[in-house]
């Protein structure tokens, strides 16, 4: 009896005192201050042939190594006119376009074309490695000390040349989230100066992509992709949340497979 | 009689009190008059502190002095004695062009001249460059928009863009004395590329502002440009 009794007791001191936990972890999504560090993407249109691309990405290059894991490069290769890339997909002109289409800077579309988290913030041209980074510098260096209300924990399960991805999101400070979208970015290093972050498409050639309608507060979502096939498996996975229009990016993570 | 006398008396009296209003009527009192070349200068383009001689021919019609008054527009001024009918003019720092003005008067009126004097600033024309903004960044096939300002006390006359030492555009004299340029970057420029704009007065005096911008190596896509 007295077992039973003092059993009832103890659950009905944790129920109590449940709600006196304090919720300090700022990664917990319903700690009304939590925060995480974010990781900026930058995306770079390019093409093989032309120096002036080779410029931008020993610049990003330079950059990696200035700001280590608190960026992440992906590099899309485009046709330009007489200079037909390897590397490029169709996908990536009008993924291109869509970009510059919402920057607020020139609306000439050409290589090499940089863009920082999205088409906010775009550094066009090339006419040195050093006229790359310092147009970059600033930009980054201001984005990464940001701090960052969404968290991305990404799952990867490799069957042969078959990749099976999922994420959970949650948006952190106790806040509810809706219209995002996480997109997947596949990077191929081909283990030149040159060619170490190129996108490259599953089969059929799409950019993987689901939508998040909403995210309750304090919650989190889990998204799964449907199973992508690769003629050459990619080194890396970024998974990015963006706005619905898919041109603002809020986060973004890397797997390396 | 006494009677009679008295009436004669007080109509003499009227007759003589009232002599100058009627004449006052039929001879009116005249003002100074001037020479009709007005005021005579030594020269009337000069140079900032240049001095300058200026007098005035006037005649008095009535009895009595003649007095002069002389005043000048803008920070010009008079060495003294400047009442009369010669004085001598220092002409300002700023260039432009000035009024000098006499009074002449007499007792009762006055008339007035007036003469325009320019004076020359030795300095060359202010320009300032506005848009673009030293060190910008622009890509090739840019279009740029140089905007400078461009002023002389002496009128600015012809404002041009040169883009590396090479003339890209011309303008005259605009009121606001601002001038506006467009040119679209080329290969030529890829790295650092100097604007300049340069304005002419009419002195033939020139001035000049540069920039230094970056023109980014860009290639367009395939069917874009």
């Amino acid at each position: 009896m007295y077992k039973y009794i003092f059993s009832i007791f103890i659950i009905l001191f944790l129920l109590i005192s449940c709600d006196d936990i304090p919720r300090d972890n700022i990664l917990d999504p319903k700690n009304s201050s939590g925060y995480c560090q974010p990781v900026i993407l930058i995306e770079a249109f390019v093409n093989t042939s032309y120096p002036a691309c080779d410029r931008a990405i020993e610049a990003l290059n330079l950059i990696e190594a200035d700001y280590g894991g608190k960026i992440v490069i992906a590099e899309y290769h485009r046709d330009v006119a007489g200079s037909i890339d390897s590397c490029s997909y169709l996908q990536f002109d009008a993924f291109h376009q869509k970009y510059v289409d919402a920057s607020s800077s020139s609306t000439q579309r050409g290589i090499p074309d940089i863009f920082v988290n999205g088409a906010g913030n775009r550094v066009s041209g090339a006419s040195s490695v050093n006229s790359v980074r310092d147009r970059l510098n600033p930009i980054i260096s201001e984005l990464v000390i940001q701090k960052n209300e969404y968290i991305l924990e990404p799952n990867i399960q490799v069957n042969g040349t078959t990749i099976n991805a999922s994420c959970k999101v949650a948006r952190l400070g106790n806040q509810a989230a809706a219209h995002l979208r996480l997109k997947l970015i596949f990077i191929k290093d081909y283990g030149k100066t040159y060619l170490k972050h190129v996108s490259v498409l599953p089969e059929p050639a799409l950019i993987p992509c689901v939508i998040i309608d909403k995210i309750e507060v304090g919650e989190f979502v889990e998204k799964k992709f449907d199973s992508l096939s690769f003629t050459n498996l990619p080194d890396a996975v970024i998974f990015t949340l963006t706005s619905d229009d898919e041109v603002e990016i809020f986060q973004t993570i890397i797997w390396e497979i | 009689m006494k009677q009679y006398l008295n009436i004669f008396l007080l109509i003499v009296i009227i007759v003589f009190t009232g002599c100058k209003g009627i004449d006052s009527i039929f001879n009116p009192y005249k003002a100074p008059e001037l020479d009709e070349k007005g005021i005579e200068v030594s020269k009337d383009s000069v140079f900032p502190r240049d001095t300058v001689i200026a007098s005035i021919k006037a005649t008095n019609p009535e009895d009595g002095p003649l007095y002069y008054e002389w005043s000048t527009t803008g920070n010009g001024w008079f060495i003294a004695p400047a009442d009369k009918d010669t004085v001598r003019w220092i002409a300002p720092l700023e260039g432009g062009t000035y009024t000098i003005t006499v009074k002449v008067s007499n007792e009762e009126k006055q008339k007035d001249a007036s003469k325009d004097i320019l004076v020359n600033n030795v300095k060359e024309p202010l320009v300032n460059i506005i848009k673009p903004e030293n060190g910008t960044f622009f890509i090739q096939y840019e279009e740029i928009n140089v905007e400078a300002y461009a002023y002389h006390n002496n009128d600015v006359t012809t404002v041009r863009l040169f883009v590396n030492g090479k003339q890209y555009g011309e303008k005259d004299y605009r009121g606001d004395n601002t001038y506006k340029f467009k040119f679209e970057t080329d290969s030529t420029m890829v790295g650092t590329t100097t604007i300049k704009v340069e304005a002419d007065n009419t002195l033939g005096k020139t001035g000049a502002d540069s920039v230094t911008i970056n023109v980014e190596e860009f290639i367009p896509g395939k069917n874009e440009n």
